[in-house]
């Protein structure tokens, strides 16, 4: 890094740019319809969500499958290991094998969580375990079983 | 605190890099919908779109000017992008009454700005030479360098999510539901796999990378030999390059891990909702995304930038052998743009406990296993 | 400029603060913490901290956030359920706001900023073992993953380990707390 100060403001340059675009964009898709076009106009047939073209079926914003929710709390755990071993990805040669053993006892005790939750059929996404899954009514039909 | 020396002339070649890295992102990405289409067409043994193009029967020289330019269509279908960017921009945008308008409306900007910023850390050639100054172009050699990829990459699922969340259509909630479960999965195998890359290189800077892949172990000479092929990543790290383009399939949820959109069953996924250039909007972002994806695995395991011979070119004129460099980074990235399209008109769908059983069963322990060997060779 | 730039993020995190805390809807509350982070994100970079400064939106913005938005989606608020009488809290937290902020202010103003390069040493204080020094001085530049790693790997090995142990039991209490039947 010759000058951090230049390269912080280059990639602030170009994320201001990035955004800039967009949120342009956006601007001009809303004027377009609002201005040029003057299309907008709501039906009841118009506005209901898109359902195959049978009557609606309640509301989509039902509770869906625990299975998501767990899912994103392994990826927290599992970032945060990823985020410890990064400073050690960077500075192994100097650690040499203190280090190593350090990181092999560290990684072992994740992926021992690991295989804990995967033998607790957790991240199985199969319908043998009935007895886990959402009472129909909590839970959208095809939430917890993708097929 | 960091400190700014700046001079108003290292500030203006620094927007150089800036600009044409946003303009040649902003230019491909049409190129890239006329090319799926082309490249879908050829492998099911279709035409694909030939009609609106520039010389032809039907071509935009005879519509305007009168020119046909003869009977036959040359490179017809050019202008379809163009032409689909007209009937997208003047369709309706359409909010349905359901829906949370607000995120409605920014779901498609999270979708566009992730894979955009991948770009900024990505070296696309070697250094420019104006009258003494030096132009690396690179938009920012931050310290942190594949670190940004990393955490950029984990702001993709906001789009998905707040999309189908926001429509409040049943399709859309679980498209967008499915497609954020599955990016996280994928991602911390990205991430494991990224560390086993830094370990490899011993550095986080994407330059250092580029350069550590210029170099080769020579078995003839018995000594370390430039600009060579053997010091490509790939060679090196193969399970890493394996996982990576893997994830990286599923992170732009392109088939064969396009679960959030799987037509046959979800309609249109997260984009049920959407209507026109909110929807272009949204695979904007996954062309974009496919090409930050071509330009990062090119990066880390295919050389960069870097081809035989530069240094012989460089010795002779830098600024050509710096072009040269331009396009093949671009050469590079276009091929891999390509296989992704091959694998998508060829592979069919996963079914999503495949998906997830593959991500958590079999690539993580494998990223894990990839990481301790890595330390065991390199220490 | 360094001065502009530290104002603008933390001019963005204050702003996207009092979103979080006036927004009715959870959802709102949630994005509103994106930007919230982003700033964050952008005084470490200032402070030099870059690992930090990534770490931050990786495991913050791309991470936790998801959770809460997944939470949020899995406890399904609808609007009607959302409670109308929460305006109460919500001018309480503005007021503590507004109370901590002045504070803070206020405690600047009386002890005047620190000098350049104070906080600099502060910092580096905090680091304060040998090791860290070692790694300092060694050409390594404070703030980035390899000064972290080195002391994270030499000096703080034990607590690491038990951070691991922590991250362990976090997973078993995800699996307890969601299965019916263990």
């Amino acid at each position: 890094m010759a000058n951090s100060g230049l390269e912080v403001l280059g990639a602030t340059i170009f994320v201001l740019l990035c955004v800039g675009m967009g949120l342009t964009l956006l601007a001009l898709i809303r004027l377009m319809t609002k201005v040029v076009l003057k299309t907008e106009k709501h039906k009841e047939g118009k506005d209901a969500p898109y359902e195959c073209g049978v009557p609606l079926l309640g509301d989509a914003r039902t509770r869906f499958g625990v299975r998501f929710y767990l899912v994103a709390l392994s990826f927290v755990l599992f970032d945060v290991e990823t985020v410890f071993l990064i400073p050690y990805a960077v500075t192994f040669k100097q650690l040499g094998r203190e280090g190593l053993y350090a990181v092999l006892i560290f990684v072992a005790i994740l992926a021992l969580g690991l295989f804990y939750e995967l033998e607790r059929g957790l991240l199985t996404w199969s319908d043998s375990e009935s007895e886990d899954a959402p009472a129909p009514s909590e839970a959208l039909p095809a939430a917890g079983h993708g097929h | 605190m960091l400190s700014l020396g700046l001079d108003a002339s290292a500030v203006g070649w620094k927007l150089l890099p800036v600009l044409l890295v946003f303009g040649a992102v902003l230019a491909v990405v049409p190129l890239l919908v006329y090319l799926e289409r082309k490249v879908c067409a050829w492998i099911q043994n279709r035409v694909g779109p030939n009609r609106v193009g520039l010389l032809g029967p039907d071509g935009l020289a005879q519509g305007v000017l009168g020119f046909s330019g003869g009977g036959k269509r040359i490179l017809g279908g050019l202008l379809q992008p163009l032409a689909d960017a007209i009937k997208l921009i003047s369709k309706e945008d359409f909010i349905p009454a359901q829906a949370d308008k607000f995120l409605f409306s920014l779901a498609p900007f999270f979708a566009l700005l992730p894979p955009f910023l991948t770009f900024v850390v990505v070296p696309v050639g070697a250094d420019l030479t104006f009258g003494g100054t030096t132009v690396p172009l690179i938009v920012a050699d931050l310290g942190v360098g594949m670190l940004w990829v990393l955490s950029v990459s984990s702001l993709a699922a906001y789009g998905v999510q707040l999309g189908g969340w926001a429509s409040n259509s049943k399709f859309s909630l679980l498209g967008g539901v499915r497609a954020t479960a599955q990016m996280i999965s994928y991602e911390i195998t990205m991430g494991l796999v990224l560390l086993s890359v830094f370990m490899h290189y011993d550095s986080l800077s994407l330059r250092e990378i580029v350069q550590a892949q210029a170099t080769y172990f020579d078995p003839l000479l018995g000594r370390l030999a430039a600009n060579g092929l053997g010091s490509w990543g790939v060679w090196h790290q193969p399970l890493a390059a394996l996982l990576f383009v893997i994830c990286a399939f599923a992170e732009n949820n392109r088939l064969p891990f396009d679960m959030p959109e799987c037509e046959a069953e979800l309609v249109g996924g997260y984009h049920t909702e959407y209507s026109s250039m909110k929807f272009g909007m949204f695979f904007q972002g996954e062309y974009i995304a496919m090409l930050a994806m071509g330009a990062v695995i090119s990066t880390l395991f295919f050389g960069g930038w870097h081809y035989p011979g530069y240094a012989s070119v460089a010795a002779a004129s830098p600024n050509l052998a710096a072009l040269i460099s331009l396009a093949v980074l671009g050469a590079k990235v276009m091929i891999f743009v390509l296989f992704q399209m091959w694998v998508r008109w060829t592979l069919p769908r996963f079914r999503y406990d495949q998906v997830m059983e593959l991500g958590w069963k079999v690539l993580i322990p494998l990223a894990l296993v990839n990481l301790v060997v890595t330390a065991l060779v390199n220490l | 400029m360094v001065d502009l730039l530290f104002l603008a993020a933390a001019a963005l995190c204050v702003i996207s603060a009092c979103a979080i805390v006036t927004c009715k809807n959870p959802v709102y509350s949630v994005i509103g913490m994106l930007p919230f982070f982003l700033g964050i994100a952008g005084l470490f970079v200032l402070l030099e901290a870059t690992f930090l400064a990534a770490m931050q939106i990786m495991v913050y913005g791309g991470a936790i956030l998801v959770v809460f938005l997944f939470v949020i989606m899995l406890i399904n608020l609808r609007p009607e359920e959302i409670r109308d009488d929460f305006s109460f809290g919500r001018y309480l937290g503005l007021a503590a706001l507004a109370g901590v902020t002045g504070g803070v202010i206020l405690s600047f103003v009386r002890a005047g900023v620190p000098p350049d390069g104070e906080l600099e040493r502060a910092f580096a204080m905090g680091i304060g073992s040998r090791e860290g020094q070692e790694a300092m001085s060694g050409g390594v530049l404070f703030g980035s993953a390899e000064s972290i790693g080195l002391t994270l790997f030499r000096q703080y090995v034990i607590p690491l380990e038990l951070v691991g142990v922590l991250l362990m039991v976090a997973i078993l209490g995800a699996v307890i707390l969601s299965k019916k039947k263990l």
